[in-house]
């Protein structure tokens, strides 16, 4: 009995099983991969996941109020489509940077508008807007070629180094550590929380739920617009197409980090271990030799333990909280998860 | 199960001990939850179950309906030691429940409602043919659902049509299919109006000539004389005592309930404040709400509120007192109408903005309206301020702790520690937790709809009391209850709604109350709000 409330205890703190989960798989690719541990491989496949992470930020602030936006791969895409073409007709790079940041802005703002304003669905809206920003890259491509910019300053924005990292992993280390203490450490961040537990309670608690979401929408479209100002700047060049699906690993990634899809749990760093763990075992799979035509059928597997775990996790917890009565016949004896 | 109408239940020998539970004990995480408890039950009784928040009540049930193992102790039905693993054991040995939040599917017709997860009951019979058959369905309850205030017709409606009465005559119905020996209900009058709880204890009276041994968990204890036949009273996890019903009154009940601490839960009326129209020093108008108007809800409705008074709205369900709220509190919207708070004159577009201007509400439907489930005390509590916990600009995790511990010790709200969840309190200490937030931001005007709904007498009379005391200290309370007991004690005056408009005001209640006596002004009431208009 004593040792299984210690055990509760530990797992019940949050993102501890995902962190074991990814720490065990570090260990497995490290006896199995010989150039796994590389640091030139690592910062290699960080610097190449750095625009998902950014969007992972923005997708958790609104996955915590309670909403989905799925617009957001697609709007990175089309972001770094309008920026690099400013870039190209040779305007100085901080102008590239404010139209791309504009554009993810611009389907943010719409994005809020529709879903808080007009009340429509938020998964229905977003989709929508997903083609919408697909679609107009498309346009933009077939009209002008985005085959690279001559400006320098503009590649060096995510391209610099500094003690070792590029400056993309250094502006995603800012924006997660900005963004956590926004979401944990204001009252913006609490009234998030709160809007995704209960949009009803939290409104006669006097929160103003739709001003929340509102906001969240748009930092979620602003941060896609930003991430895609970084990939143009990486990448110089962009095709129709770009990101797309992004927003998918964006999805999973938060899953697996433990926040919930129903709002109201979870925080950025989580995620951000949910988006490690998948490029990790991507590129982990890559360095073992194992044919990448599996890749997703692992990934989709990975995901859906992940959730299992975590739900039989919070299952638990909850279980054996102090206070709680609650028995349910299944995890009467925590059986479910500690065997 | 044979029988091609279930509507004729041999009647079992009145009498007869049908269920025993003897020395059934169990812990929770090292919390003893029932120590030693006794229940026996005979067939065709009413069976109080009475006992306080955390006495042990939900707990027995649950080992009773097989959602929970005794660690210790047997349980005996019809004489034979049984084991009750599962919910489906129970209802097999014939032990249904009706939960206290109703388990009704809105959009099913009250016939496919009756029959939910029973199906098998018709479809054994024809077995030919794996869907339901409805007519066969009907057939079954035509005779039972009449009986029990359902008519043929409305069989044939969605159950979302009707209201809180019919609802839980519909789950009565629904226990009836599985012939149970015993049903457990569970506050089946919470929700309900004063003349529909009549019509249910009619409906209790015809279970028990059938027969069925019911078992009834309720906090409102005046309802138990005249109905119950026996009591057994449950305090911290112990049976005190099984008593017969008759011959004992309500202060009997109380301090078997609560022992000594019982002397404590008798409420004194506030008299000697003058309340209504009459001015006079260190009073003045905290709101006056001026022609509020809403299409089909709010007729026109306008009336004042004085610093440190109480006042009270009564009024028939549907009569729109929630809604005359809501609408104070921006939460919906009103066609035409403004307010006057302290003299400036507003417009509440948005709970928010009524927030700021110091009104602050404690919401009915603690559950679905009051908490945020996930949200520790903690954070319960400060949300409605967060201003007030910050720290150069960022939330302050130590300013919060102590703002949470204030109101524990304040409040004596039972929580390990503050960061419990809230959704794992106990219905009182929630709603104190609930007033603590509302308090937190510092209002002037505190609005309660339904302040004690679910909560046992002793968490009750302390919310009373802190609700008086928020009088005393001068802030203004409107307060919306149900039970009309409770709204004229509680009240210093009370306007009547009927049909979205105010019908009636009475002033200087616990004075008439002294005068004129407690029945004159229920009656008063009970006329002005349910007259009929020509």
């Amino acid at each position: 009995m004593r040792n299984q409330s210690k055990f509760s205890k530990l797992i019940s703190i949050e993102g501890v099983v995902i962190l074991t989960a990814f720490v065990l798989m570090v260990i497995f690719f490290s006896l199995k991969a010989d150039s796994f541990l590389i640091p030139d491989s690592i910062r290699y496949y960080i610097n190449e996941a750095v625009p998902i992470f950014i969007i992972i930020v923005g997708l958790t602030f609104v996955i915590i109020a309670g909403g989905i936006d799925l617009s957001i791969g697609s709007v990175l895409g089309l972001s770094a489509g309008t920026s690099l073409m400013v870039s190209m007709w040779g305007w100085p790079f901080w102008v590239a940077v404010i139209v791309g940041v504009s554009t993810g802005l611009a389907f943010g703002l719409l994005n809020a508008v529709i879903i808080t304003i007009f009340k429509v669905n938020d998964f229905i809206v977003t989709l929508g807007t997903l083609y919408i920003a697909a679609g107009s890259l498309t346009v933009l491509t077939d009209k002008v070629q985005l085959t690279g910019t001559e400006d320098a300053s503009f590649q060096r924005i995510s391209d610099l180094s500094f003690l070792g990292l590029t400056s993309s992993i250094w502006i995603a280390i800012v924006i997660i550590v900005v963004f956590e203490l926004v979401l944990l450490k204001s009252p913006f961040g609490r009234r998030i929380f709160a809007t995704g537990i209960g949009e009803v309670p939290a409104l006669i608690s006097g929160i103003n739920t739709q001003r929340t979401k509102f906001v969240a929408y748009l930092i979620s479209g602003g941060l896609a617009g930003f991430g895609g100002v970084l990939l143009a700047s990486h990448l110089n060049s962009v095709q129709s197409g770009l990101a797309g699906g992004y927003e998918l690993t964006a999805i999973a990634s938060a899953v697996l980090g433990g926040i919930s899809l129903a709002g109201g749990r979870g925080s950025v760093w989580r995620a951000i271990v949910g988006a490690l763990f998948l490029t990790t075992l991507n590129q982990g799979l890559l360095l073992m030799g194992i044919d990448p035509l599996i890749f997703q059928i692992v990934t989709g597997l990975c995901i859906l333990i992940g959730v299992i775990v975590d739900r039989g996790v919070y299952k638990f917890t909850l279980t054996f909280s102090t206070q709680t009565r609650e028995v349910n016949s299944r995890s009467r004896d925590g059986e479910v998860v500690s065997s | 199960m044979r029988n091609n109408s279930f509507a004729d239940i041999p009647s079992s020998k009145a009498g007869s001990q049908i269920l025993k539970m003897s020395s059934i004990s169990k812990r929770f995480q090292g919390v003893q939850a029932l120590d030693n408890v006794e229940l026996e039950v005979r067939s065709g009784e009413i069976h109080a179950l009475l006992g306080g928040n955390g006495a042990g009540k939900s707990t027995l049930l649950k080992i009773l309906s097989g959602l929970a193992l005794p660690d210790e102790g047997t349980i005996s039905f019809q004489g034979q030691r049984v084991e009750i693993e599962s919910p489906r054991e129970a209802q097999e040995l014939g032990i249904s429940m009706i939960h206290q939040e109703l388990s009704i599917i809105p959009d099913l017709s009250i016939l496919e409602n009756i029959f939910l997860g029973q199906e098998r009951l018709i479809t054994q019979r024809n077995s030919w043919t794996p869907w339901v058959n409805r007519r066969e369905m009907a057939k079954k309850v035509r005779e039972v659902a009449t009986e029990f205030g359902i008519t043929e017709v409305e069989l044939w409606r969605p159950a979302g049509e009707f209201g809180a009465l019919k609802k839980r005559s519909i789950e009565i119905v629904k226990a009836l299919v599985v012939q149970p020996k015993i049903l457990i209900l569970d506050e089946p009058t919470s929700g309900l109006e004063e003349h529909e709880k009549e019509l249910l204890f009619g409906h209790m009276r015809s279970l028990q000539r059938r027969g069925v041994a019911l078992i009834w968990v309720t906090h409102h204890l005046d309802e138990v004389f005249g109905l119950a036949d026996t009591a057994t009273i449950l305090r911290d996890g112990r049976s005190v005592a099984e008593t017969s019903i008759k011959g004992k009154n309500l202060n009997d009940i109380i301090s078997l309930m609560f022992g000594s601490q019982a002397a404590a839960l008798i409420e004194q009326p506030r008299i000697g404040r003058k309340s209504g129209k009459t001015e006079i020093k260190n009073q003045f108008k905290s709101l006056e709400v001026v022609g509020f108007k809403r299409e089909g809800v709010l007729k026109d409705i306008s009336f004042d509120l004085w610093n440190g008074e109480i006042l009270g709205i009564a009024g028939l369900a549907g009569a729109g007192r929630t809604e005359l709220m809501r609408a104070l509190m921006g939460i919906d919207k009103i066609d035409s109408g403004s307010i006057n708070i302290f003299g400036k004159i507003e417009k509440i577009g948005h709970p928010e903005k009524a927030y700021e201007l110091g009104i602050a509400m404690v919401p009915e439907d603690r559950k679905a309206l009051g908490i945020l489930s996930e949200f520790s005390i903690e954070r319960s509590v400060s949300i409605s301020n967060l201003v007030n916990i910050l720290k150069s600009g960022w939330l302050n995790a130590k300013k919060e702790r102590e703002l949470a511990s204030k109101f524990i010790s304040k409040f004596s709200i039972k929580t390990p520690n503050s960061r419990e969840k809230i959704r794992n309190l106990s219905g009182g200490n929630q709603q104190k937790v609930i007033i603590s937030r509302c308090i937190n931001s510092n209002p002037r005007i505190l609005i309660f709809d339904e302040p004690t709904q679910g909560i046992d007498i002793a968490s009750k009379v302390e919310v009373h009391k802190l609700i008086r005391e928020l009088a005393d200290e001068g802030k203004s309370i409107i307060v919306i209850a149900s039970e009309l007991n409770e709204l004229i004690r509680l009240s210093d005056r009370i306007i009547i709604l009927r049909e979205g408009s105010i019908v009636g005001e009475i002033d200087s209640v616990p004075e008439k109350i002294q005068m004129n006596g407690y029945e004159l002004v229920e009656q008063d009431i009970l006329h002005k709000s349910s007259r009929v208009n020509v």
